[in-house]
């Protein structure tokens, strides 16, 4: 009843039909060069570690496992989203505090360091929200200049849940102070590869 | 006096404190400019934006239609509320169906907008507000002061003294991390205890039926991804029509708000987790009515970012409070009184016109220019207080005859100049509280260009 109700007065109450806007303008052709620059920017002004390895020769595993034991020495327990043999499922955010979330982003933006994770690479939805820190994996061939090149990449409803993440959490709630680590995750590193 | 200037003038009495907040959200006004400033097509996109809205509200209906349509073929089950009583009932229903005792809940303006706190607690469901602003301003039982800052009313120290007593924090330590550590860790409880999440929407998506919400703190993500049950409050204005125009809006919505080029979570809900439901409900509660206003349809483009609270002088000197509405601000004292324009009919005039808050707007709402149209709707309803109209039926006369008009221009030189300040600094000349006059000329420009013009 309440459905009808409202339909019937908006089609009463809606001016003539206006055109959408084209967004093709919103183009932007920028080097790779700048886009690597600008991600890493702007990621580290949203208060994420940026560590670029691009030109560095060493497989990411071997890179990734020195890295964890040099930056994470108390991490016990892992959300290891890379490895595809991990039982992920398994995982209890409730029972036990996980120490170290990783996984790597297939689309990055870099006009806000947005990186999106979908459920095909976060299995649990709220993997990334209850670890204590955060390592983020992005390729510098998957970044794009700004949302617009995003949303053409993306198919949003391709699984149930997708989210695009731009650093640790944060608030400035209190009398506007930031304070890094709100409800989610407290840290957040970006491994540009 | 009305509700607004009343409420300022006990506001405005701390004069440090008045000070403080108008430079809290200064800077954030600032933290806007410079964001937006850093984008060249930056005036293209908030045209866009507006394009898209206007589409939007010219076929509302259509999407709203294929909305739910998509939503459905994803197993989200779609309800619709006509108005804050029905949106309250079917949330309540939904929770009985479940067996719902706990509920964490992230900013919603419209959730307060139908008062489901209130509608929830006296069915004795415990609701926790997750965002650390709204969770502060529940603890001290109020409304929240700012859309997107709800808690930029408070101090440190009260925050403090607040989580002492609540959360048995450390009597005296007002550090803000120190603070948010002791919430992160009461409020993770809460996420994980909950039977059920509740959200607001920033965008629904028509071609997809899914819903996007953006936080900074991830404390929506933290809900929906935890509870078994998770509900979405929509209003029916909040409908994109494709994907690709989130592009448009993200890129807007955080910069106009804080200044940030993003918020750090941008979030798209499409279907629930395994054996886990996912609702969303639409309400309308007077959006429908106000789409029927040509004059005022606009404000429904609104994407709460709450850039025109942070530029308004008014606002910013007069704090969220003062507008005694869910939304307050400039874009609330649009929306306030088509809800109820006897009770709102003061908010409207809580303005400069100084146009300032329409310049930032991220869809280019005319607010300035319909908080002058609600002025004459006002004065149309017989709604102006006597204060008011009555000065305004003695300027119509003395505008209406140019003798009358010399002679009390005249009358009014000589007092100002003559009389003595008791006569002109009472209680009957607002325009005399606390602040002085302007010198009053010696003659008027008529009689000065007359002279002029016979030397």
């Amino acid at each position: 009843m309440c459905k009808s109700a409202i339909l019937e007065r908006i089609r009463k109450n809606k001016p003539e039909l206006i055109p959408l806007p084209d967004l093709s303008v919103f183009h932007h052709n920028i080097s790779e060069t700048d886009l690597i620059k600008d991600f890493i920017r702007v990621s580290t002004e949203s208060k994420s570690k940026v560590i670029n390895i691009m030109n560095i020769e060493i497989q990411l595993g071997t890179y990734l496992k020195e890295f964890i034991t040099k930056n994470y020495p108390s991490a016990t327990i892992f959300y290891d989203a890379l490895n595809p043999k991990e039982n992920l499922d398994g995982i209890d955010f409730n029972s036990e505090p996980v120490d170290l979330f990783i996984a790597e982003s297939k689309l990055g933006v870099a006009e806000n360091g947005c990186l999106w994770f979908d459920e095909n690479i976060l299995k649990q939805r709220i993997s990334s929200f209850a670890c204590q820190h955060t390592l983020l994996i992005i390729d510098h061939k998957n970044l794009v200049p700004t949302m617009h090149q995003a949303y053409q990449k993306l198919k949003i409803e391709e699984t149930g849940y997708g989210v695009f993440i731009a650093g640790p959490s944060k608030t400035a709630d209190i009398e506007q102070s930031l304070v890094i680590g709100a409800q989610g995750a407290l840290s957040n590193t970006i491994i540009l590869i | 006096m009305s509700t607004h200037s009343k409420k300022s003038a006990l506001f405005i009495k701390d004069e440090a404190r008045t000070d403080w907040h108008d430079g809290a959200l200064w800077k954030v006004r600032q933290k806007r400019d410079d964001s937006a400033a850093q984008l060249s097509e930056w005036e293209s996109l908030r045209e866009a934006a507006s394009q898209i809205k206007d589409n939007v509200l010219s076929n509302l209906d259509g999407y709203l239609v294929q909305f739910e349509t998509e939503a459905k073929k994803n197993g989200v089950i779609v309800h619709w509320a006509v108005d804050a009583e029905a949106h309250n009932h079917i949330i309540g229903e939904i929770l009985e169906k479940h067996n719902v005792r706990k509920i964490v809940k992230s900013k919603s303006m419209l959730t307060e907008e139908c008062k489901l706190n209130d509608f929830l607690e006296s069915r004795n469901i415990e609701i926790i507000d997750t965002d650390l602003g709204e969770r502060i301003i529940q603890m001290r039982k109020e409304a929240p002061s700012h859309i997107v800052l709800p808690a930029i009313h408070i101090k440190k120290e009260e925050v403090g003294e607040l989580f002492h007593k609540e959360l048995g924090t450390e009597k005296g330590n007002s550090d803000p991390t120190y603070l948010t550590k002791a919430a992160r860790t009461h409020l993770r409880n809460k996420f994980f205890e909950a039977d059920a999440a509740i959200t607001g929407v920033n965008f629904g998506i028509a071609e997809t039926g899914g819903v996007v919400i953006c936080t900074n703190e991830g404390n929506a993500d933290m809900g929906c991804n935890s509870a078994p049950l998770q509900i979405h409050c929509m209003g029916i204005e909040k409908i994109l029509p494709k994907a690709e125009h989130l592009g448009v809006f993200t890129r807007l919505l955080a910069r106009s708000a804080t200044g940030q080029p993003s918020t750090v979570y941008t979030s798209h809900y499409h279907r629930a987790r395994q054996d886990s439901e996912m609702h969303i409900v639409i309400v309308d509660n007077g959006r429908s009515e106000l789409l029927g206003k040509e004059d005022f349809r606009n404000s429904l483009k609104c994407i709460r970012c709450g850039a025109c609270m942070n530029t308004c002088p008014i606002y910013r000197r007069s704090g969220g409070h003062s507008y005694h509405a869910t939304i307050p601000g400039p874009i609330g004292a649009i929306l306030s009184p088509n809800i109820n324009l006897t009770e709102y009919s003061d908010l409207p005039f809580a303005s400069t016109l100084c146009g300032s808050c329409s310049d930032v707007c991220p869809v280019k709402i005319n607010i300035h220019e319909q908080l002058y149209k609600w002025r004459q709707e006002i004065y149309k309803n017989n709604e102006l207080p006597k204060s008011k109209s009555i000065p305004l039926k003695f300027t119509a006369k003395v505008l209406e005859n140019p003798s009358v008009y010399k002679l009390v221009g005249k009358i009014a030189r000589s007092s100002i100049r003559f009389l003595p300040r008791t006569m002109i600094y009472n209680r009957l000349n607002v325009w005399g509280k606390q602040r002085e006059l302007p010198e009053a000329p010696k003659e008027s420009f008529k009689e000065w260009y007359k002279n002029k013009r016979n030397v």
